[in-house]
């Protein structure tokens, strides 16, 4: 389980639904659920949290790429371990740990090795919010 | 059932105050920082405490009650006591201990049977391990087939496997027996297993009741597909670690990397948690 502190920008709420910004470092992100915030006592604006996202969820690009993604941030790989099938990639995010877990061929096909720089992205619906 | 409503002050800047139901059959847990007052609780429950004013009536008994003045004494009431340390006679056998509980020999060899020690039931306190001796104790605090039976901190002595054992046992005889219990213990795995409610005891007063779910893990985390699972094994890939979890009569699979289980065994409850998009939906045509 990745965890990163960010603090709450902004709560929208429409019926079932919910979007939260945040702001974790210089960077956006946001959290997408499926709940009104009316009943979600913790999710308030300024209010600092835990973004909490399964390893398996975190997605890798290198360069420069134009993605719908809106959690994007900037990584760098500092430990990579590998089998026939798959790949979990340790990166550091302004001093913060988080990995991925990508196939062996994603791998490969992007030559990923320590100390490359890359993005890494989660699915605003992957990201859940958890209290601090 | 039992209703406790009483006042006592612990110190020039601590009351205890409690005012709660308590059902038939729960496995309660006192939870809070040393000195909240969960021994005292257990104290005056059990009679060794007098509280400044207040009742407690016992399945329509009065045990208490400051108004008439009337206080039940300790040996009246019928409780059953387990603490940390173990407290059999040890000039008596196994089995002489739990006669001098209550001199009822079929309840005995139906108790040491519930818990397989019949074996040894002619053996000194001196020649049994500190599990076989606490395991002792609490059948001997079920002789008199108590109506609250008391654990304070029952099983901290024991080391960690022998303290999993003993919590398996307590569950399945507190499911045979049904004895309301009362437990106070720090180790929120401990009541996880064990108990149905929570007391939170804080500056002597209770600040929350509910589930031991709700009071450690609920409302923490937004998301909405979430339920909690016990641990059915656990199996290391390389650097991953595949998990089986069974809830209710389901079955599943989780997979987390290996440094995460470590702090995981077989047998730990676990929340599950995914936001409410991943799950696929697929109507089941008969």
């Amino acid at each position: 389980m990745n965890k990163i502190a960010a603090v709450i920008e902004e709560v929208k709420s429409k019926g079932e639904f919910t979007i939260v910004k945040l702001r974790a470092f210089e960077d956006s992100f946001t959290s997408l659920i499926v709940q009104n915030s009316s009943l979600l006592p913790f999710v308030k604006k300024n209010k600092k949290v835990w973004m909490v996202f399964k390893e398996s969820e975190v997605s890798i690009a290198k360069g420069e790429c134009k993605i719908s993604l809106q959690n994007r941030f900037f990584c760098k790989i500092t430990h990579i371990e590998y089998n026939d099938i798959l790949a979990l990639i340790t990166l550091d995010y302004k001093n913060e740990r988080v990995m991925s877990l990508i196939t062996y061929n994603a791998l490969r096909d992007l030559e990923l090795k320590v100390g490359d720089e890359v993005f890494a992205f989660v699915k605003s619906n992957e990201l859940a919010i958890m209290e601090l | 059932m039992i209703k406790i409503d009483i006042k006592k002050r612990l110190a020039k800047d601590l009351l205890l105050k409690v005012n709660r139901v308590i059902q038939k059959g729960d496995f309660l847990a006192l939870f809070g920082e040393s000195g909240a007052g969960k021994t005292t609780l257990l104290r005056i429950l059990s009679g060794l405490e007098r509280p400044d004013e207040g009742k407690i009536v016992v399945e329509g008994e009065v045990w208490f009650d400051s108004q008439t003045g009337f206080n039940m004494p300790v040996q009246k009431r019928k409780i059953g006591f387990v603490f940390q340390d173990y407290t059999l006679f040890p000039n008596m056998s196994v089995y002489e201990n739990l006669l001098f509980a209550k001199n009822d020999r079929q309840k005995a060899d139906f108790l040491l049977k519930l818990i397989e020690l019949d074996k040894l039931k002619d053996r000194y306190p001196h020649q049994l391990s500190g599990g076989q001796k606490q395991r002792v104790a609490l059948i001997r605090a079920l002789m008199r087939e108590p109506k609250i039976l008391f654990l304070d901190e029952p099983l901290s002595a024991l080391d960690v496997k022998m303290r999993s054992k003993l919590q398996d046992e307590l569950a399945q005889i507190h499911k045979r027996l049904g004895v309301t219990t009362i437990l106070v213990s720090h180790e929120i795995s401990e009541i996880f297993k064990l108990c149905n409610k929570v007391f939170v005891l804080e500056k002597g007063e209770i600040k929350k009741e509910a589930s031991p779910f709700e009071i450690f893990v609920e409302a923490k985390v937004a998301s909405s597909f979430k339920f909690d699972a016990t641990i059915l094994d656990l199996k290391e890939e390389d650097f991953l670690c595949v998990l089986t979890l069974s809830f209710g009569s389901n079955i599943i699979k989780s997979v987390i990397p290996k440094e995460e289980a470590k702090e995981l065994k077989i047998g730990d409850k676990v929340l599950v948690s995914s936001k409410a998009f991943n799950p696929i939906i697929q109507k089941i045509e008969f």
